[in-house]
């Protein structure tokens, strides 16, 4: 009897790798099953099974269970993480259109064209080279529209020229 | 109920319980002795079996009783089981029957695949 001692202890510790609940209906079943089958098959033979089948259960168990339930303090936290990472995400794109739309102004002043015989303005060659700027920046994809004003006998010209960034371009397509 | 997956542990197991009931190791020495020691159920496969077995319905627990200061637990076979067990041994003689057919000496081979 005596002989069987370490076997009998190495069954009950392979009974261990069975979930708890298992164990404590069934523990000294287990254990004893292993000892009849020992007798014809082996100890080691028995407490590989022993632990396969309850490493096997523990896994089972766990496909079984359900997900967890949330409480109100954890539905909470989760509803306060989304929307905070909303938030963040809606931040970031909101930042990335305003900070990529670059803006510029061009200006320019010509005579009257009923009074012909006026001298431009000094250094100003009349609006055509601010209008070949304008065009220049349309070419390279600025966005430019242009304003007109005739106030006080002389016709000045204003562009508003914007240019967007492909990230822009991106979110309102 | 029908049952698509029936092992052969579990029919040798659903086999050996047709005599009437007997312990989980008598389960074990019987399928042992039935499969010409093919099947050798160990302590942690034979205690899984049974358990889902009786989940199933297709085994009952019967008692329990104390033998030589261990314990034991018998098991019946309940009724599902047994058609259980019937429909699949009428399977396979049915398959078996079907190969030996096609494998035999002197099977015709069918017209085009010869």
């Amino acid at each position: 009897m005596s002989g069987r001692e370490p076997g009998r202890r190495l069954l009950a510790l392979c009974v261990l790798a069975y979930p708890r609940a298992t164990r404590e209906r069934d523990r000294d079943y287990l254990s004893d099953l292993g000892l009849d089958l020992a007798e014809s098959q082996g100890f080691a033979r028995q407490a590989w099974s022993l632990l396969g089948g309850g490493v096997k259960e523990r896994i089972a168990i766990r496909r079984r269970r359900r997900p967890r339930r949330l409480t109100w303090a954890g539905r909470a936290v989760a509803a306060g993480l989304a929307l905070t990472a909303l938030a963040v995400a809606a931040g970031g794109l909101v930042g990335t259109a305003t900070g990529a739309q670059e803006v510029e102004q061009f200006a320019c002043v010509e005579a009257d064209s009923s009074a012909t015989s006026q001298i431009p303005p000094a250094g100003d060659a009349g609006c055509a080279a601010t209008a070949r700027l304008v065009t220049a920046r349309e070419q390279d994809g600025w966005d430019c529209t242009a304003r007109v004003d005739a106030a006080g006998g002389r016709q000045s010209t204003t562009w508003d020229c914007v240019l967007e960034s492909e990230a822009v371009t991106w979110l309102r397509f | 109920m029908y049952h698509a997956h029936v092992t052969e542990q579990t029919l040798f197991i659903l086999a050996s319980l047709t005599s009437g009931e007997l312990h989980g190791y008598g389960i074990a020495r019987d399928v042992d002795e039935l499969s010409e020691g093919r099947v050798r159920l160990t302590a942690g496969t034979l205690y899984g079996a049974l358990n889902r077995l009786t989940a199933e319905g297709l085994v009952a627990q019967t008692r329990e009783q104390v033998v030589g200061g261990r314990r034991r637990r018998y098991y019946r076979l309940t009724g599902e089981g047994a058609a259980v067990l019937d429909a699949e041994v009428a399977r396979l003689h049915s398959m078996a029957a079907s190969l030996r057919a096609r494998t035999s000496v002197g099977a015709k081979p069918r017209p085009g695949l010869a």
